[in-house]
């Protein structure tokens, strides 16, 4: 006897975050949690009554404080601590693989699934949580095979717990630092000093959202201003008056979403319409919806806050326009993470996104260096056996469904090369 | 009797919370557990797929209201949410149930539901969701068609209400 059953009883909550509200530390450490599906106890430290029944002494001034599940208590809590803290952290269990993919959004995790599935040793690498950025989307209507859509994260559980049945390993919580060569196999070295050797590697670390280049706007991270349109913080902005800059699918699903919990939701698009950037499946639901309003021609100018954000100051068509939110998501376009494969000497177009197959011939120098008689795979660098996928690939089509196939097509290219180096 | 990296949803239960069950299904990180991950989907936007994934776990784990000497189990639900994966959502169903929950017969199992249960629940749900309980649907398993689909587990020690 009771309600909706999994609304009844709340889950146990398995880590328990004291912090201001306004804290980024605070914020990556809810974000990271949220992603991943660990749930938490949130406590504002500007609530005496509460810290003080907690009994944290001195540790009240070294916030964020996290309390994991046997008790330890961490403060100033770190993500990567927490990470480790809760055995999120788990080292190869392997002492080669034959493929080693960076990033386990759509494209590296279906490139888990099938290398795995094929019988290939396949680990994926991932710094925050799978999914990447299609895991923060509330719905994703357009994804064959699920004619009423699917949740990004919803997809990126169930691609997650497929990887693994399959036998994949996928290591949180680290980014990838740097790649070296060891004769024609490769060595991922990760932010927490953990070496992953590989036969073959698959970049598909896709992108970081574009920073919005506003005045202030860092200072306000976590406090009203917020890159993406992550699950978590959809049920706070409930009443609330909700901005979002970007007009493409990220940005119109962002829209649906906060619709249906905040007072008033402003698109703020930069171009002219949403015509060449947004699924028209998207921007007509978006004129369906009474408390949605879409403004186009106009950017963000400048920010009003005390400790959080309280209005923006906008720039639509030619006129300054003062306007109340509550809260601000930044969900335009993307810069590629390709910090650890530029490292390795992989060549990046002049947006910084991944060269591959034919494209590597589009750049004087790329293959300067290549050193086999065949030319490279189409998704392989200007390294052999070192390939990408995804967002992160120059010339990529940035859908969910093209990185996947891609990602599913790398594993075909990465049996090719392994024959070519032999133990296949 | 749960299959590590088993997907599996536990049932709101004072039994299954009592014994421990409930933290060990959700924190030990030797299954999937679905309430994590419905608790973190959105109600508003994903309401179809919660439907789906409460209504049809691998596993579930839960408790009933009333066990008959003849071997009947009756369950009751205000929602009726805890009761599709029971009769046949659920691939495999363990129920935990304390030995005070044995009846005589069937009618002194519904007794039981309307007359102690009942009660209990409702003050529960007053206080925890401000609203009233019902004895809404009512769940009896006389029998499992598929064998080994459903196994009760009785603890000789008084557990839940």
């Amino acid at each position: 006897m009771s309600m909706i059953d999994y609304d009844a009883k709340p889950v146990t909550p398995q880590v328990l975050i004291v912090g201001q509200r306004s804290s980024s530390e605070g914020y990556g450490i809810r974000d990271f949690l949220s992603r991943n599906g660990i749930p938490y106890e949130w406590v504002d430290a500007d609530d005496a009554a509460q810290v003080e029944a907690l009994e944290l002494g001195g540790d009240v001034d070294r916030l964020p404080v996290c309390v994991l599940p046997d008790g330890v208590r961490l403060a100033p809590a770190s993500l990567e601590d927490v990470a480790a803290g809760l055995g999120m952290v788990s080292p190869p269990s392997l002492s080669e693989y034959d493929l080693a993919i960076m990033g386990a959004g759509p494209a590296g995790l279906a490139a888990a699934v099938y290398a795995a599935s094929e019988g290939l040793r396949a680990v994926a690498i991932e710094s925050v949580a799978p999914g990447g950025q299609a895991g923060t989307t509330s719905m994703i209507e357009n994804y064959l095979g699920f004619p009423q859509g699917i949740s990004g994260g919803e997809l990126a559980t169930r691609a997650t717990a497929q990887a693994r049945r399959f036998g994949a390993e996928v290591l949180l919580a680290r980014r990838l630092a740097d790649i070296t060569r060891d004769g024609p196999s490769y060595v991922a070295h990760l932010s927490d000093s953990t070496a992953v050797r590989s036969r073959a590697v698959l970049v598909a670390s896709g992108v970081d959202w574009r920073r919005l280049e506003v005045p202030g706007i860092e200072e306000l991270l976590g406090s009203g201003v917020y890159y993406g349109a992550g699950p978590s913080e959809a049920v706070t902005c409930r009443g609330c008056r909700v901005a979002i800059v970007g007009g493409g699918n990220s940005a119109g699903q962002a829209v649906i979403r906060f619709s249906r919990y905040a007072a008033q939701v402003t698109l703020l698009v930069r171009g002219g319409s949403l015509d060449a950037s947004m699924s028209q499946y998207l921007s007509r639901q978006l004129k369906g919806l009474g408390n949605v309003e879409v403004r186009t021609s106009t950017e963000v100018v400048g920010l009003e806050s005390d400790s959080h954000l309280r209005a923006l100051m906008l720039s639509s068509g030619g006129a300054a326009v003062r306007m109340p939110a509550d809260a601000l998501f930044v969900c335009i376009g993307g810069v590629p993470r390709t910090q650890g494969a530029a490292r390795a000497g992989v060549a990046l177009d002049g947006a910084g996104y991944v060269h591959t197959g034919t494209g590597l011939s589009s750049s004087a120098w790329a293959l300067d260096g290549w050193p086999l008689s065949r030319p490279p795979l189409p998704l392989e660098t200007n390294l052999p056996g070192l390939f990408a996928a995804g967002d992160v690939r120059s010339g990529s089509i940035k859908r969910c469904a093209a990185a996947i196939g891609e990602g599913s097509m790398a594993v075909a290219l990465v049996h090719q090369r392994l024959a070519e180096i032999g133990g296949e | 009797m749960l299959p590590v990296g088993a997907e599996v949803y536990n049932n709101t239960s004072r039994t299954l919370e009592t014994t421990g069950i409930a933290e060990d299904i959700e924190r030990s990180g030797l299954y999937q557990p679905l309430r994590p991950r419905l608790y973190q989907m959105d109600r508003e936007m994903q309401g179809r797929e919660m439907r789906q994934l409460s209504a049809s776990p691998d596993w579930v784990v839960g408790s009933v209201h009333a066990l008959t000497e003849e071997g009947a189990l009756l369950i009751a639900s205000a929602s009726g949410s805890q009761i599709g994966p029971i009769v046949f959502g659920a691939g495999h169903v363990i129920l935990v149930v304390g030995a005070q929950k044995i009846v005589p017969d069937f009618d002194t199992g519904l007794r039981r539901i309307y007359e102690y249960c009942f009660p209990l629940e409702d003050h529960r749900a007053r206080q925890a969701y401000g609203i009233p309980s019902g004895v809404n649907n009512v769940l009896i398993i006389n029998k499992a068609v598929l064998p080994g689909r459903i196994t009760a587990i009785l603890v000789n020690e008084a557990l839940g209400f």
